[in-house]
């Protein structure tokens, strides 16, 4: 207990102690130019000074030069409200930074900063930093060259990011930089663990949205993308542990061919793995590759180098119509499957080494339609393998229809083996062709860089006419088609058919030979043929296509024949009445008549009045040849008459005899076609 | 007597109608066929189908100037050195028809492409993607097919007019000769390539 007197003694004292201080309130440093290691400054003035809150320090200074990668620093101010030291350690628990800088410009933020010059111990905390338009707070922690970096960023622009980046990047990536052109929006958060100059550790998780990029041509390109992902790494024993996620939500790509929407499909990767501490060997362990409503792919790979030296893949089964949209079909434009129509269900699997990849196909209840129309498979099912490789892969498959132009073909097995880039069938195939069947056996594919080539042996068992007459939209016509097939072979859009197809029609036979197709699924299907008619019917013929009545035998060829999408556009025909057994010979007047209205109607028609009372007509021999070519038809006949040719000459038989002399030698083979069919759809000639 | 006479007058005319002669006038082939029709039919700008050759030498503007002398260039140029050949570019068959009548077709999709300079006219009769920016992402798989099907009735046009004029090997010249007249057809503002640079017409 202090009287009074003690009291206001003590205080007196108080105040005389403190006054002194109060009077050295603040101590002033100017410095005109200093260096010191590698920094220098111009015009740094120190103010430290006592205020309430503690030791306040403002700094101002005109520039200092930091070194490389930072640079100058212009127009510095730092203002720390409670600056203390303690066990070696200055603290400046916040503080505020102000200055002006080339590339970041006018800058304005809350740090704090811990530093021990002994221990090297240094502990920094930025926040607002201004960068790319966008904000960053960094955190550095030094210990000893142990360090710890913290990044959290928000919405920093790409494209004002992309000059900073570049200094990282060598020459060669700062090219391919330049050549495309980008933006987006980048926020985040990340850290990095390292010592020295090693990363040891490393976490980051980052969003990017509304990211547009395009290279120069146009060929790759992202519009509205929103991507979000994480990384995590870490150094173990001098081997990388990582895992990586990716999704891509919004937004269109086009990387050419393939055009994704990622609005509507989204992507998402997780991949997991390990890597070599200079990053020249990448294990992926795991990676899931996730296409929503598309597909969905698992596997693993290696890289040596930034070569894959191993992929193992395969996917869950996908919808066949939206995996051919979306992935088939781009690859496929100009060739026989560009135009599909599909379903059903696909799975596969690939194993790929730089020697040679196995792929394996499982499909399920698999439908492809040409748009087209000009082929048709439904209801396949099965297992398709495929290698290149000294590894046999196995092909089991099935179908349930199958349609080749008008043609169609039945419920079919395949049994086969693949290697070394080849398919070779295990078993004969039954095709059923119309009412009919096409035995194959011997077949061989081979995956040339040309394209694919394929042959096989067949034995074609009869189909009847009757049913390929009405496939083909002829009129229908009775006999049976029949051939031994030594082998059709396939190379280079070019089908070639050995051996020789036998018609019986007509009660005659017609061999088709030297079979010969090129771009079959190309614009201009071109079909070849030789064919070499004998003893043909021609009462049964003319009955056939219902022109009148002739009877007598026909035999002759058509020989180079060409047919161009399906029509003849070239060939060098000749039929006529043979020299042995030519059979009776008879026109009926029905068939003179539409003769003469193929040969221009009333100019024909001579002496009608007496024509009218015979039913038909006498001929010794009949005969046409054409040599068409560029839709004109070059004609002749049996033989030369004083100024045109004859077709039909009379004799033979009794009375009356019957001569068709033709004169037009050439004909526009478009125009006769047109009569040929007017003439055959009329009901018959019109008698005035 | 009168029996008589009725037998002779019959035999006579049963004689008269023994040997019985029809002529016949198969239709006759048509005269030449204007040239260069084929560029003309599937681009045919605003203009109607041709008239026949007569009335489309009246005709002032410069195609036909280029068709009298496309002739006498391709007869130049495609005869051979060691055989005088015949060479008839004018080709109408079926064949052609159809191929004419789907790139008539295609062309309606086309033109807006053509317009605008995303697909220009290569110097070897074929089309190809100039500028893929100027189409929209979803867009351009529909367009790279339609280029890709405008080429493949291209080639087999020219391998038609070269196989009916039984010289296959004559696709490459007939396509360079093409290659041409395609250019010189074009409308102003689209895009062709000349000695390895796009032009603009």
């Amino acid at each position: 207990m202090l009287s009074v007197r003690a009291r206001t003694a003590f205080v007196c004292c108080l105040l005389l102690w403190i006054a002194p201080l109060q009077a050295i309130d603040s101590i002033e440093l100017r410095l005109g130019q200093w260096a010191w290691t590698d920094y220098q400054g111009r015009e740094l003035i120190l103010q430290l000074s006592l205020g309430e809150a503690g030791l306040e320090l403002k700094a101002q200074g005109e520039r200092i030069a930091f070194p490389a990668p930072i640079g100058d620093v212009q127009d510095i101010s730092l203002h720390c409200a409670d600056v203390s030291y303690s066990a070696g350690s200055w603290l400046c628990p916040s503080g505020t930074a102000r200055f002006s800088h080339a590339e970041l410009g006018r800058q304005q933020l809350q740090f704090t900063l811990k530093a021990n010059t002994e221990k090297e111990q240094y502990s920094i905390q930025l926040e607002g930093v201004k960068l790319a338009e966008g904000r960053l707070d960094i955190d550095l922690n030094y210990r000893t060259s142990a360090w710890r970096l913290a990044l959290i960023a928000d919405d920093l622009s790409v494209q004002k990011l992309a000059p900073w980046l570049s200094r990282f990047l060598s020459a060669e990536q700062q090219e391919t930089m330049a050549a495309w052109s980008f933006d987006g929006r980048l926020s985040g958060s990340g850290q990095v663990d390292g010592k020295a100059d090693l990363l040891s550790k490393l976490t980051v998780d980052w969003q990017l949205n509304d990211v547009n990029f395009s290279n120069d041509s146009g060929t790759q390109v992202a519009e509205q993308l929103m991507l979000k992902g994480s990384l995590a790494g870490q150094l173990q024993q001098s081997r990388w542990l990582w895992h990586t996620t990716l999704d891509a939500s919004q937004g269109q790509t086009y990387f050419e061919p393939v055009f994704l929407d990622l609005t509507q499909f989204p992507i998402s990767m997780n991949a997991k793995g390990t890597a070599s501490e200079n990053f020249t060997e990448i294990d992926v362990t795991t990676l899931k590759l996730d296409q929503q409503s598309v597909m969905s792919l698992e596997g693993s790979l290696a890289f040596k180098d930034k070569k894959p030296v191993s992929i193992q893949l395969s996917s869950q089964p996908a919808s066949m119509a939206t995996l051919y949209q979306q992935w088939l079909q781009p690859f496929s434009l100009g060739t026989a499957v560009a135009k599909l129509q599909t379903q059903g269900q696909l799975a596969a699997s690939l194993e790929w080494q730089p020697s040679g990849y196995q792929l394996a196909l499982d499909v399920t209840e698999l439908g492809l339609a040409d748009e087209e129309q000009r082929f048709d498979l439904q209801g396949l099912t099965g297992k398709l393998g495929w290698s290149t490789t000294a590894t046999p892969m196995q092909t089991n498959l099935s179908w349930k229809d199958a349609r080749l132009y008008a043609i169609t073909l039945g419920e079919a097995s395949v049994k086969a083996m693949s290697q070394s880039g080849n398919l070779y069938l295990e078993e004969t195939v039954d095709l059923p062709v119309l009412d009919g069947r096409l035995q194959l056996s011997a077949f061989e594919l081979e995956h040339q860089p040309t394209g694919v080539n394929w042959s096989f042996e067949g034995l074609l068992t009869p189909i009847s006419m009757e049913s390929l007459s009405e496939a083909l939209g002829w009129p229908i016509l009775q006999g049976k088609l029949s051939g031994v097939i030594p082998k059709v072979s396939y190379a280079d859009q070019q089908l070639n058919i050995a051996g020789a197809l036998q018609v019986k029609v007509f009660d005659g036979t017609t061999v088709i030979r030297d079979l010969r197709m090129s771009s079959p699924f190309g614009s201009l299907p071109q079909l070849y043929a030789n064919i070499d008619i004998n003893s043909l019917d021609l009462a049964m013929l003319t009955q056939a296509f219902d022109f009148g009545r002739i009877s007598g035998r026909l035999e002759g060829y058509v020989h180079d024949l060409r047919l161009s999408n399906w029509e003849p556009v070239q060939f060098e025909a000749s039929l006529a009445t043979p020299e042995t057994n030519p059979g009776k010979r008879r026109i009926s007047q029905r068939a003179v008549d539409n003769l003469t209205q193929i040969g221009g109607g009333p100019s024909g028609m001579l002496q009608r009045g007496f024509l009218q009372i015979f039913e038909d007509f006498s001929y010794q021999k009949l005969g046409l040849s054409c040599r068409l070519r560029n839709a004109i038809c070059e004609m002749s006949g049996i033989e030369e008459a004083k100024q045109g040719y004859y077709i039909v000459k009379g004799g033979g038989g009794l009375p009356p005899w019957i001569n068709v002399v033709g004169y037009t030698r050439r004909v526009d083979w478009s125009d006769l076609i047109a009569r040929l069919i007017a003439v055959r759809d009329s009901s018959g000639p019109v008698i005035e | 007597m009168s029996l008589f006479k009725w037998l002779t007058g019959t035999v006579t005319g049963l004689m008269l109608v023994s040997c019985v002669t029809i002529n016949i006038y198969f239709p006759a082939a048509a005269a030449e066929k204007a040239a260069d029709r084929i560029i003309e039919d599937v681009w045919g700008p605003e203009t109607q189908p041709k008239a026949p050759a007569e009335s489309e030498q009246q005709n002032s503007s410069s195609l036909t100037n280029g068709q009298a002398g496309l002739a006498l260039s391709i007869l130049n140029w495609l005869i051979p050195q060691a055989q005088a050949a015949e060479v008839d570019i004018n080709i109408n068959s079926p064949a052609i028809n159809a191929l004419k009548a789907q790139m008539k077709s295609r062309h309606n999709e086309l033109e807006a492409f053509y317009n605008s300079g995303a697909v220009g006219l290569t110097g070897d009769g074929l089309i190809t993607v100039r500028d893929a920016k100027a189409v929209a992402l979803k867009d351009r798989n529909s367009l790279n097919g339609l280029v890709a099907d405008e080429n493949k009735d291209r080639k087999a046009l020219y391998a038609e007019i070269a196989r009916a004029n039984g010289h296959p090997e004559w696709q490459d010249d007939i396509q360079q000769t093409f290659a041409k007249r395609w250019i010189s057809n074009a409308a102003k503002g689209w895009w062709y390539q000349q000695g390895g640079s796009w032009k603009q017409k």
